[in-house]
């Protein structure tokens, strides 16, 4: 009856035994196996016990966080709290968090694509999930930089404020077995990727809680000379940790809907009043005609109305010709509508310019123009 | 920066200092408590209470109780994860005692095998229950997304570990590995806590 042969084969079915899941011949197998078989019979004893502590219950849905913080605050309003334009990087590094908690320690090292657009091309680079982590806390280091924290790249004062840079050099520090180990009751480990990328994001937001809205208009380097209000880069920051957190979740076949529809809503504003620099920048850069008075002299300058779809979206006047230029219904030469996740996809290169599902009406080049200006809002 | 929390000690220090800023008001402090603390507070009141819309009235009463009196818990004697079950213990059963009975899913008490006395408000409870309903939850919530996904579908929707394959797109090996190591995990945490206890 115990055949040595059939024993590590009946003990990988325990779990399934203690459980009554197998068939019944599997079921008789394991019970006459468990006669003579003393270490089986102890683990069996071991997980037959565990099966009465399991209940059914639903996972925690990541909505709850904000509902319960929410209740509090009204209860008792808080003296120190986070500023508005925090929120949103609040609630994507929660998210991102509550995912990570989430992991198999295999699952750490699966393969991530990473996608942007340079020039006008698609880019994209492999890296890991802890890759990943490594990314975001290198760029979100230079918004905490700018606030008087620690930088967590090292070397920070020989790196540039480039953040591909600051990603390499925050990559190359890293070993490709920090994430294995036990985890702990909270959901994550120390001298890790995690736990250095989650102190890091809170320790973000409390020094943005204390200096509050003191800090919002600070300057922060944000990269390819890039200069963003305080408020911007976090905001930034946000998107780009739920649109990384979406690279994770692909990865790793996880769940991942998009921001609460107020916080998308914020998000996708500050990437369309972004846009009419964009655009001037590509100009001077030879990537976008140039602005049609410069071409025709006397010629009244342009706008663009763009629509955006969903309980997010909303109707903007892009001026054409330059930031500060004149836009609404009298000069409007083009009307282009999009979905809100796509647009977001499209701002952060995860969707190129030609497979968007756009509808369009008017002038052609000013609507293909504009939709690579939101492609190039990407980087790595 | 580089907050450690694993230790033993540090965690203490971590949870004193949560404190104070609890006291003065910090809202991004009870932001780090939740992300800490909101998966047992909640796999406990679903455990206790049967159903996930209590757990989450349970949820929201338990945090505010630690928002609104921070100075309830004691850091001196307790860890915050103990105070935050035993505060859940008692709100989910004075939930289930209070709203009618509704019945529970069959094979599971919704009191489970906690023992009801010696409780007083603020006091972690004595009873060997509450502390292996806790490791037990703790060791849940902490297993990954994908033991705890064949766990659901073997226990809760009475599937065949074949079944569960397939549904999942994943081999059986895969499954008999998963529901045999997510039960180790829970027999390991009550064990220890029973241990713990004698």
């Amino acid at each position: 009856m115990s055949n040595p042969d059939e024993h590590p084969r009946l003990q990988r079915l325990l779990g399934a035994w203690a459980l009554h899941s197998c068939a019944p011949d599997e079921m008789a197998e394991v019970d006459a196996h468990l006669v003579g078989c003393g270490e089986c019979a102890a683990e069996a004893e071991q997980l037959r016990s565990a099966v009465g502590m399991l209940h059914p219950y639903a996972d925690l849905d990541p909505s709850l966080r904000a509902e319960v913080i929410g209740t509090c605050l009204s209860i008792r309003p808080p003296q120190v709290a986070v500023p508005d334009y925090a929120q949103p990087y609040d609630a994507e590094t929660a998210r991102l968090d509550a995912l990570l908690a989430d992991l198999n320690d295999d699952e750490w090292t699966a393969p991530v694509q990473l996608e942007w657009f340079e020039g006008d091309d698609a880019a994209s680079r492999g890296t890991s999930v802890t890759g990943v982590l490594g990314h975001l806390l290198a760029v979100d280091g230079m918004v905490s930089s700018t606030l008087g924290l620690p930088d967590p790249v090292p070397h920070a004062e020989e790196v540039t404020t480039d953040p591909t840079e600051r990603t390499e050099a925050l990559w190359k520090q890293m070993g490709p077995e920090q994430e294995k180990g036990a985890r702990p009751a909270d959901g994550r480990r120390t001298g890790t990727m995690h736990g250095a990328w989650r102190d890091h994001t809170y320790e973000l937001i409390r020094t943005c809680s204390f200096s509050g809205n003191g800090v919002a208009d600070i300057n922060v380097p944000y990269g390819d000379g890039v200069v963003l209000p305080l408020r911007l880069a976090l905001l930034d920051r946000a998107f780009e940790t739920w649109i990384h957190a979406t690279d994770i979740a692909d990865a790793v076949d996880y769940p991942y809907p998009p921001p609460v529809p107020e916080h998308l809503r914020t998000l996708i504003s500050v990437a369309v009043e972004m846009l009419p620099t964009i655009l001037a920048a590509r100009r001077q850069a030879g990537l976008a005609s140039p602005p049609l008075p410069v071409v025709q002299p006397g010629a009244p300058a342009r706008s663009l109305r763009l629509h955006i779809e969903g309980e997010s979206g909303g109707d903007w006047y892009l001026p054409l010709d330059g930031p500060g230029g004149p836009a609404g219904p009298d000069n409007c030469v083009s009307h282009v509508v999009l979905d809100e996740v796509e647009f977001c996809r499209l701002a952060a290169g995860h969707l190129a310019p030609r497979e968007v599902a756009v509808g369009q009406r008017g002038e052609e080049t000013a609507v293909v123009e504009l939709l690579y200006a939101m492609a190039s809002m990407s980087r790595l | 920066m580089g907050t450690t929390t694993d230790a033993p000690g540090s965690a203490a220090q971590w949870e004193r200092r949560a404190q104070v800023r609890l006291n003065r008001g910090e809202a991004a402090a009870l932001g780090e408590i939740y992300d800490r603390h909101a998966r047992l507070v909640h796999a406990m009141a679903a455990r206790l209470t049967g159903d996930d819309k209590a757990a989450r009235e349970v949820v929201a009463t338990v945090f505010t109780r630690l928002w609104q009196h921070p100075e309830a818990f004691d850091p001196a004697r307790y860890r915050l994860r103990t105070w935050l079950a035993t505060e859940t213990y008692e709100r989910a059963t004075a939930h289930t005692s209070g709203a009618a009975r509704s019945a529970p899913a069959p094979g599971h008490s919704p009191a489970g095998p906690v023992a009801a006395s010696g409780t007083r408000t603020g006091e972690p409870a004595a009873t060997a229950g509450l502390l292996e309903v806790t490791e037990a939850d703790s060791a849940l919530t902490s297993a990954s997304f994908r033991v705890r996904s064949v766990l659901r579908l073997v226990h809760t929707e009475n599937r065949s570990y074949r079944d569960a394959a397939v549904e999942l797109g994943i081999s059986e090996e895969e499954v008999l590995q998963r529901l045999r190591q997510g039960l180790q995990l829970i027999a390991e945490a009550t064990a220890a806590a029973r241990e713990g206890r004698s």
